[in-house]
């Protein structure tokens, strides 16, 4: 039976033009390769999750250089295109909505101009694209790093329920990077405890008051600073360590700090994100499950007994307070 | 897209199917393969396939089947193409998607929904998003699916609902075409640099500015000069109910309080006193009865040794009772020589010395002298808002209920007097300083008079040139609304007096629209005309965020600050003049406002922080609004509906 089927199946994919398969598949390879998928039914109401437009060229891309010679082809190129403006490479840009242009002057991408709009949606993107050249002409745009973890060093908390390890963003939020690694070493750390959870959303930490007794206080505490907000282009996702707001507009406080358990854009310019956890995350989501009392914290108490830092490059060397 | 399809292509089909067939006769001797049993279906019989609305809840307009499916329900246009909707097209689609889609968002009628499907079909296939039959094929779940049951429990639901396979195929087919469709807008958000510095700018645009100032110390001198009579300031009292209440007497209350506090006794007392021995269990019943004020007064460099980590020796680990065992026999041993002297002022009240006791025993005396709530909390930080409560709650003549102790205190107090709170006679008001409200009210009038004869100068001018225009405005606006009436057919008092109402809420706004664009010139004018100066202030940038104005000692620094974060400079264009008067109740005085210039920060004054988060931001608004551009009265208007 299985041998015949596969016979049949070679046989049918002998006789069944290619294009016409390759294109459906071509289209869902499309459809998956974007970083927003609209909603089908109504405006729902949901917020935009910060779309990973590097991936994205990259994936279209691929997509786009399967499709030639295909009706896939002019999408393709239109959302390449689209992708490589939000990657800050607009003359590439450019270059590709005036080849969909050219090579494809009567595709409704071009020709049709939909309600409510005074040109097609090419004709739309290649006046962005101009209009964003001549500004960039005039002025220069500073444009933000991409964040990169920085492997030569490690914080390792070592809990009452496993070790996490974090690794510091190398090039965003150093004065938050320098304050942590200080207070690490200071012992500050050492002996506080988890004080607020949220399932599988997030896990707070990093307030002396938990040291006390008086559980209704945990939260209240800090090391008697705040530190300016570093905006940076690190986004909330899963795993990112990021310093709690402080009651100041635009101030982040000065030891406490939440671990991420998911994807959370609305915190983008309201904290800051320093680092990220790289081994450990499942340990933080066993945490944030924990049975709760009324004030959100965990019922069996989880601690910070100690926190160390590895640095790793010529040997790892191990510094500050081991667990 | 079309298939060709060569008859050398129709044999190796034939064949391949012939071979599937070959194929599935089990050879002799095998066993059939195993098949699953067959599922149950979806719902019992005379279930309806869908629950209908709840009754009372999202107002769904009941949605029959059409006796002429034929008849023409309305159209819309596309790219310059009509599109007629049938009512059996719109009803088809309907049971379509009230089987396929979630139930639609509270309050969204399905008929919108069904009417914005079918637009955005047509739209999605102008875009030429429809798919082909090949992709067809591969979301079709009727022919992607290869579990027959599955199958047939899906067409069993759509039979239920009346549909057939077709349907099937025509829903993944739209809402496939749909879906694509609004990606084209979801990914195609591009946000420029220039709307990034546009929006960065609208919050750091730098103003200039000109007023004129009315303030109430430019009137007080000139009142001093010319002080009111008696009668004059009694008639002033009596007239203002806030002045009163402002000189009103507060609840008061006078009491002595006598504390002691042991760090502060010598040395050589102390170690005389710790030569007693307190017996243990002395001390362990002590700690128990005062447990959890003792926990509270852990010191807090010996607070870890209560948490021993893990590992630590038996007898390592101290418990709370020996932390704290030398505070409790300090407690004991001193708390009798406040409590004598308690005892002894209970007995004696209310012609009890508190002074003399104090001396007699050592210890410290407050004396409370008509003292409000205020004044407590700051002679006695830490214990005053409770205390003051509790002196309240007491007889006069009475004493706290025991020694009190508080932040290493021992305290009690005894209560003398107590007023509640009353508006003051003329006599106390005048030694609470009427004569100085009286300044600063009338000041305060004269400055708003001032100010407002000003602003009447500047509408006046406005008036000469536009009174003409306005009556027409009036009377466009009234003809308006008695159309509107007619037309409707509105016989109710209510509904008319509303009409009009909404016609002359709009002949406002013209009106005022037009009195703004001769304001600056009527400004001008009224300048010259009084001598009044105008000063300027700027470039500034507009200032957010609470500043107690109050606090600020230099009256100029009150008055720069209240201009400088006044919230109506964003929506000024230079030239306007703000059409209120300004009154500032901390600096005392009256503006009137004009916007000289506003000037956007050049680009370069934006950091690159500043330009990513405003781009980010304006990424995710307008994917977030994008999705309210296909919404059902958009569509509507967009494309004409229009109703058979």
């Amino acid at each position: 039976m299985i041998r015949a089927a596969l016979l049949a199946a070679l046989i049918l994919a002998a006789a069944t033009p290619a294009g016409a398969q390759s294109d459906a598949k071509l289209f869902q390879a499309l459809d998956r390769a974007l970083p927003h998928k609209a909603p089908t039914m109504g405006p729902r109401l949901t917020q935009q999750q910060g779309a990973d437009w590097k991936a994205a060229v990259e994936a279209i891309g691929s997509v786009a250089a399967r499709s030639s010679g295909t009706a896939v082809e002019p999408y393709a190129l239109f959302y390449l295109g689209n992708a490589l403006f939000n990657t800050d490479q607009i003359d590439e840009a450019l270059a590709v909505f005036k080849d969909l242009q050219e090579r494809f002057p009567e595709h409704p991408l071009n020709s049709v101009i939909l309600p409510g709009t005074e040109k097609s949606m090419v004709a739309g993107a290649v006046a962005d694209c101009a209009a964003e050249i001549a500004f960039r002409s005039k002025h220069e745009i500073k444009l933000l790093p991409e964040p990169e973890l920085d492997d030569s060093l490690k914080a390792v908390l070592h809990t009452s329920e496993g070790d996490v390890t974090l690794k510091f963003f190398e090039n965003a939020a150093p004065k938050h990077r320098e304050n942590f690694l200080k207070l690490a070493r200071e012992g500050f750390y050492d002996r506080t405890a988890v004080f607020r959870i949220q399932p599988d959303v997030s896990v707070y930490m990093g307030c002396p008051l938990t040291k006390e007794r008086q559980i209704n206080q945990w939260g209240r505490g800090d090391p008697g600073y705040t530190l300016e907000h570093e905006i940076s282009r690190v986004s909330h996702e899963a795993g990112v360590v990021t310093a709690l707001q402080a009651n100041r507009r635009r101030r982040s406080h000065g030891s406490q700090f939440q671990i991420l358990l998911t994807d959370r854009p609305n915190l983008d310019f309201l904290q800051t994100p320093f680092a990220k956890v790289v081994d450990g995350l499942d340990v933080m989501r066993r945490v944030s499950v924990m049975q709760t009392n009324q004030y959100r914290q965990p019922v069996e108490k989880v601690y910070i007994n100690g926190v160390s830092i590895e640095k790793t490059g010529g040997g790892t060397k191990k510094e500050g307070r081991d667990g | 897209m079309s298939r060709s399809t060569s008859p050398s292509a129709w044999l190796l089909q034939l064949i391949a199917a012939l071979c599937l067939l070959i194929g599935s006769v089990p050879a002799q001797g095998t066993e059939t393969p195993r098949t699953r049993p067959e599922k149950p279906a979806v719902r019992d019989e005379g279930e309806p396939a869908v629950r209908p609305p709840a009754p009372g809840g999202a107002q769904d307009k009941t949605i029959t089947e059409p006796e002429d499916p034929s008849e023409l329900k309305g159209t819309f246009q596309v790219n310059g193409r009509t599109v007629e909707v049938t009512e059996g097209r719109f009803y088809r689609t309907y049971l379509l998607l009230k089987v396929n889609q979630p139930r639609p968002n509270a309050g969204a009628r399905m008929e919108q929904l069904v009417l914005e499907h079918l637009m955005l079909v047509e739209l999605a296939r102008e875009m030429g998003c429809m798919p082909t039959e090949a992709e067809l094929d591969l979301i079709d779940p009727l022919k992607r699916s290869s579990d027959p049951s599955l199958k047939k429990a899906l067409m069993e639901r759509y039979e239920k609902a009346g549909l057939t396979p077709e349907d099937v195929r025509r829903y993944a087919a739209e809402a496939t075409a749909v879906q694509r469709f609004k990606n084209l807008h979801a990914n195609s958000v591009r946000v420029l640099s220039q709307d990034a510095y546009d929006a960065w700018k609208r919050t750091h645009h730098l103003f200039r500015i000109g007023y004129v100032e009315f303030c109430a110390s430019d009137y007080e001198a000139a009142l001093r000069k010319d002080p009111p009579d008696d009668s004059t300031l009694k008639r002033f009292f009596e007239d203002n109910t806030q002045v009163r209440n402002k000189l009103r007497r507060p609840t008061s209350l006078t009491a002595d309080v006598l504390r002691f506090d042991p760090s502060k006794l010598p040395e050589e007392e102390l170690a005389r006193l710790r030569a007693d021995e307190v017996p243990y269990e002395t001390a362990l019943s002590y700690f128990r009865d005062n447990q959890d004020r003792l926990m509270s007064q852990v010191p807090s460099d010996r607070r870890h040794e209560l948490h021993p980590p893990e590992g630590t020796p038996l007898e390592d680990i101290v418990t709370p009772f020996e932390v704290l065992r030398p505070q409790i026999e300090l407690e004991i041993l001193l708390r009798p020589r406040i409590q004598e002297t308690f005892e002894e002022a209970r007995e004696a009240m209310p012609d009890w010395d508190a002074e003399a006791a104090a001396k007699r025993h050592g210890l410290e005396h407050i004396h409370l002298q008509d003292v409000t709530q205020q004044d407590v909390a700051e002679a006695l930080p830490g214990l005053g808002t409770r205390l003051y409560n509790q002196m309240w709650n007491t007889q006069i003549g009475s004493c706290s209920p025991g020694v009190q102790y508080s932040d290493g205190t021992f305290y009690f107090w005894c209560l003398r007097d107590k007023q509640i709170s009353r508006l003051p006679t003329f006599k106390e008001a005048m030694e609470k300083g009427l004569l100085q409200e009286y300044y600063t009210w009338h000041s305060y009038a004269l400055a708003e008079k001032e100010a407002k004869a000003f602003m009447k100068r500047i509408d006046a001018a406005i008036s000469s040139r536009t009174s003409e225009k306005e009556k027409a405005i009036d009377e466009e606006y009234e003809k308006k609304a008695e159309q509107e009436i007619e037309r409707r057919g509105y016989t109710e008092q209510q509904q008319k007096d509303a009409t009009r109402a909404r016609y002359k809420a709009l002949a406002a706004n013209e009106k005022r629209e037009l009195r703004n664009r001769y304001r600056g010139k009527a400004f001008q004018k009224a300048l010259e005309e009084s001598g009044v100066e105008m000063k300027e202030l700027g470039p500034f940038e507009r200032r957010t965020g609470y500043v107690a104005r109050q606090e600020i000692e230099d009256p100029e620094r009150r008055k720069r600050i209240f201009l400088k974060s006044y919230y109506a400079l964003q929506q000024m264009q230079p030239g306007d003049v703000h059409d209120k008067l300004l009154s500032d109740t901390a600096s005392r005085c009256h503006f009137v406002l004009k916007l000289l210039d506003k000037v956007g920060p050049p680009f370069e004054e934006m950091s690159a922080e500043e330009f990513y988060q405003h781009r980010t931001r304006l990424r995710r608004q307008q994917g977030f609004s994008g999705g309210f551009n296909w919404s059902y009265q958009k569509l509507r208007k967009d494309l004409n509906w229009k109703d058979a």
